[in-house]
């Protein structure tokens, strides 16, 4: 018979059969490494990313230019380097696949260039009346410089640089999926990230220039430029996602190529925890702060006071009902006590270009920013002095007997020791509260709303015979620590003499399911739920011990 | 990946020149994603555990099943790890176990492959290694490698009729002039009955067939013990097959003391010199006559490791220098009791040797030579051999050296 594999699933005799693993890394032969990329992936993922970070840089383009000369085609300078980007991988792609010589490839490309000349000059008329566009063509014949004015040929330059940064990245993608075939060449990723970041100091630097007047940056007086730049944050976005997939799949060709056998879940793992970290990075980025923050003195002071403040209300809380009690019994006037300090304002001298932002969020992020600082410069020494062990053993010795080095020391020693204690407190603590919690919940709650169906065949069995054992426990027969499930069976048969052979099936399939190889199928399944059925029912109408009847 | 602090540098001074605040928040993404990702890949690093289970003594044609476990011990998920066993090429192809994969966090992952043992030998399994790295190429992988573990295949043992050997005398217990012992096992006919015969020497079966009372008789030895002494110096074996002869020869010791201790179930030991793995020098190896099973699987490990060595080019070690074979012979001979049987297994029988081999039996040890060669040897050699009373085999047979799988 012939058998269609597929990962996950395998196609025999026309049927698509589930193959459950339990474990993604069992022995499938022929399977090295992971499956080739999917075509997709190159022809519209890869383009579509090329061209969305084109875009990013050809919006700020836009704004440069709108600031210097305003009758310039918006159209045609956001519209042609993105389109040349897309021809640019397109064409790469072709010349790769068709085995282009070097005259078949340069004809290709020149033919190209023309092409994306007109392309230009025709976006430059999607903004204009046809009337206009008919006049403007009418005078190419008396005039043919006309065609090659001054902005249809710097957007053409722009769309030229697009075009060919898009191929070479294109080509570079390629080298990066597949090492061997420019071998002896620069390593493409440092290429392409060499690329991403050139890419993103030119997107910066036309960006500020659109947004700050030259003159104002020659005499740095200029006031800040808040806002997010989307199209930035777009750029670097998109990049550093791109990074980390690349570096993937730089990975995976090098893994592939040495026949090493790769998790089939490592691709999404790794979209996924690199969408996370940036993620992460993102959001800290994003409280960190860009502007004012307050000054470090100022933060530990507002702290010191902030603390007090906890301080004294926790006192406060405290005193003021035993004061109220004390007054009560002794009978003397009640004094009131002392109502908490007050903290301090957050900076009265802050300048007024701090915004809007409420106080407390000035606190988290002056105390990210100098938390980062700090952490950053402390890194930074710590490196520096192991990088040079001489120096760090004579700073050492110099410092260890300085009595205030020695006090930080033990101070920070006795911090350490209660942070370990305490650590090792909720360790020990937490678990045991959930513990008992969880004993509390599960003996208050009805037993069968606290058990979960499952979704295997294997806990479905396991959740009717447990909920019957639950069933049984209301009815004062709980099975005993000792009994195994065969004795279990002989005591409830002895009570429900009616339900022997439900019990005996039940019993039997738990068994099988819990202790045994055997596959649990859908029949066994259906079963067990009959039986439990039929069991907790013969349990509720069973007479009680102490029914008057 | 390039240099990620200089392009930092240049984005704050930019951003520090034009005051655009989204140029801070790009700077802070870079040095975020930078830092965040070092610090998970050396977290990640530290909470990878492996371990590794396996048999590690097997016989030739036997499959070890070694089971390797990775756990990811934090609760931080190690996005990608790498790991690269290495493993001997004499028992498996390729010789390395590598996978990638991701770990949850607590989440261990069990991972199996089997060794096939087809030739004898001390084998190191490992080190296993595991590579690690931020996902973005910022910072360079990280690598941490475990102890490696080693695996003792045993030499091929085999009968002795499969190598030509008998399996009784000289090999086990000699008959003698001087019986010291009567080997009840072997019995050589019946006597009559005399006054002060164990009953339990009775021949039974023979009385009532003779209507008399008849004792048997033994055969009488004297020695119970076994010496094995093992040449491995390649000199002594023919240098176009140097590599069967030496082999043979092991699995012929073997083979000798398997046979004495199992099946006759009486003492041997075993004497060589031989480049030892564990220590990469010509050691002299001694294991004086025991009896036990543990006793021969000692001398099997050491079997197993043993490599012939040639005395031009001996390793450079603290050890003292191998002797010629004759003055070792003579040095072993020397702590052996009376009438113990020396076996001496080599590729060449030297003049001297024969002299040394004919005054080590005069002094009471007998004496049985075994020749690895693939040709009997020369008639003179066996007409002196046969005036001297000394009793040699030649061995060659190569199908010795197959292993069968079980």
């Amino acid at each position: 018979m012939n058998a269609k594999r597929t990962p996950g699933y395998e196609r025999v005799g026309g049927r698509r059969i589930v193959i459950r693993e339990t474990d993604d890394y069992l022995e499938h032969p022929g399977d090295q490494g992971l499956p080739p990329a999917s075509p997709w992936i190159r022809t519209l993922v890869q383009p579509a990313i090329i061209g969305t970070m084109v875009a990013c840089i050809a919006w700020s383009v836009l704004q440069l230019t709108r600031a210097f000369n305003a009758s310039w085609s918006p159209v045609m300078i956001l519209l042609t380097p993105v389109v040349t980007a897309l021809i640019g991988c397109a064409s790469q792609r072709a010349v790769q696949e068709r085995y282009l010589s070097n005259t078949d490839s340069l004809r290709f490309r020149v033919i190209e260039l023309l092409v994306m000349l007109v392309l230009t000059k025709s976006f430059g008329f999607l903004d204009e009346t046809p009337a206009q566009v008919w006049a403007e063509i009418r005078s190419w014949s008396r005039n043919p410089t006309a065609f090659f004015d001054a902005e249809t040929m710097t957007v053409y330059v722009l769309g030229v640089a697009a075009w060919l940064a898009a191929g070479a990245t294109m080509r570079d993608l390629g080298a990066v999926s597949d090492p061997t075939r420019y071998v002896g060449e620069e390593d493409p990723m440092q290429r392409l990230s060499r690329r991403f970041f050139i890419g993103g100091y030119c997107l910066l630097v036309i960006t500020g220039l659109a947004r700050v007047s030259l003159s104002a940056l020659a005499t740095l007086n200029h006031g800040r430029v808040r806002g997010f730049l989307v199209n930035v944050l777009l750029y670097f976005g998109l990049g550093l996602v791109m990074l980390g997939q690349l570096r993937f799949t730089w990975l995976s060709g090098l893994w592939q190529r040495e026949r090493v056998r790769v998790a089939e879940s490592l691709s999404r793992m790794w979209l996924r925890y690199t969408l996370l970290i940036l993620g992460i990075a993102g959001l800290i980025a994003l409280l960190l702060p860009t502007g004012y923050t307050l000054p470090l003195l100022d933060l530990i002071n507002y702290l010191f006071f902030l603390l007090v403040y906890i301080v004294s209300v926790l006192y406060f809380l405290i005193s003021w009902p035993i004061g109220v009690l004390l007054s009560l019994l002794l009978g003397r006037p009640r004094r009131e006590p002392r109502p908490p300090l007050r903290p301090l304002p957050v900076d009265p001298a802050a300048p007024k270009d701090t915004g809007p932002a409420p106080p407390w969020l000035m606190v988290i992020r002056s105390l990210l920013f100098w938390g980062l600082v700090l952490g950053g410069l402390i890194y930074l020494v710590r490196i520096y002095l192991r990088d040079r062990p001489e120096m760090g053993r004579t700073i050492h010795h110099a410092l260890r007997d300085v009595m205030p080095i020695r006090w930080i020391r033990q101070l920070w020693r006795a911090l350490q020791r209660w942070w370990q204690g305490l650590r090792r407190g909720i360790s020990t603590y937490v678990p045991d509260l959930i513990q008992q919690m969880r004993r509390r919940v599960g003996a208050q709650a009805h037993p069968v709303a606290g058990r979960s169906k499952g979704k295997d065949l294997q806990d479905k069995v396991f959740y009717h015979y447990f909920t019957t054992l639950d069933r049984a426990k209301d009815e004062e027969l709980e099975r005993r620590g000792d009994q195994t499930p065969y004795e279990y069976e002989q005591t409830l048969a002895t009570e429900l003499p009616s339900e022997s052979e439900a019990l005996d099936d039940l019993t039997e399939t738990f068994v099988v399911a819990r202790y045994s190889a055997h596959p649990v199928t859908g029949e066994m399944v259906r079963r067990a739920g009959k039986h439990a059925r039929d069991i907790q029912a013969a349990l509720r109408d069973r007479p009680k011990k102490n029914d008057p009847k | 990946m390039p240099d990620l602090l200089p392009i930092l540098l240049g984005l704050f001074v930019l951003a520090a020149l034009l005051r655009i605040d989204t140029y801070f928040t790009v700077l802070y993404l870079l040095a975020l994603t930078y830092v965040l990702g070092r610090i998970w890949a050396r977290r990640a690093m530290q909470q990878i555990q492996t371990h590794r289970r396996l048999v590690n003594r097997a016989f030739p044609g036997e499959e070890i099943p070694v089971s390797l476990t990775v756990t990811n011990d934090g609760w931080l998920p190690v996005p990608w790890v790498e790991i690269h066993d290495s493993l001997p090429v004499d028992l498996i192809a390729p010789p390395f176990f590598r996978r990638v994969l991701s770990l949850g966090s607590h989440q261990t992952r069990r991972f199996q492959y089997t060794l096939s043992c087809r030739k004898r030998g001390y084998y190191t399994i490992g080190p296993m290694r595991w590579h690690t790295g931020d996902l973005l190429g910022f910072t360079p992988q990280l690598t941490a490698q475990e102890a490696s573990e080693y695996v003792i295949i045993y030499p091929q043992i085999v009968p002795l009729q499969r190598l030509g050997l008998p399996t009784h005398s000289p090999l086990a217990s000699l008959p003698t002039p001087h019986p010291l012992f009567e080997d009840t096992s072997r019995v050589i006919g019946v006597r009559p009955y005399h006054s002060g015969d164990s009953p339990r020497h009775i021949h039974w079966t023979a009385s009532a067939h003779t209507r008399e009372l008849l004792v048997k008789r033994y055969r009488p030895a004297v020695a119970r013990e076994t010496m094995i002494c093992l040449d491995l110096n390649q000199e002594s074996y023919p240098f176009t097959r140097l590599y069967a002869a030496s082999e043979l020869a092991i699995v012929t010791a073997a083979s000798i003391a398997n046979h004495i201790i199992v099946r006759e179930d009486l003492p041997a030991g075993l004497a060589t010199q031989a480049i030892d793995p564990l220590q990469d020098a010509v050691r002299t190896m001694k294991l004086p006559p025991r009896q036990e099973r543990a006793h021969l699987m000692s001398i099997l490990e050491i079997l197993a490791r043993v490599q012939s060595y040639r005395l031009g080019q001996v390793p450079p070690s603290d050890q003292p220098a191998p002797l010629p074979l004759v003055e070792f012979l003579r040095g072993v001979a020397m702590r052996l009791t009376w009438g113990t049987t020396l076996v001496v297994i080599t590729g060449r029988r030297t003049e001297s040797l024969i002299s040394t081999l004919a005054y080590l039996n005069r002094e009471g040890l007998a004496i049985a030579l075994i020749l690895i060669m693939p040709e009997a040897p020369s008639e003179p050699d066996q007409s002196r051999g046969a005036v001297l009373d000394l009793p040699t085999y030649q061995v060659w047979q190569e199908d010795a050296l197959e292993v069968t799988w079980t």
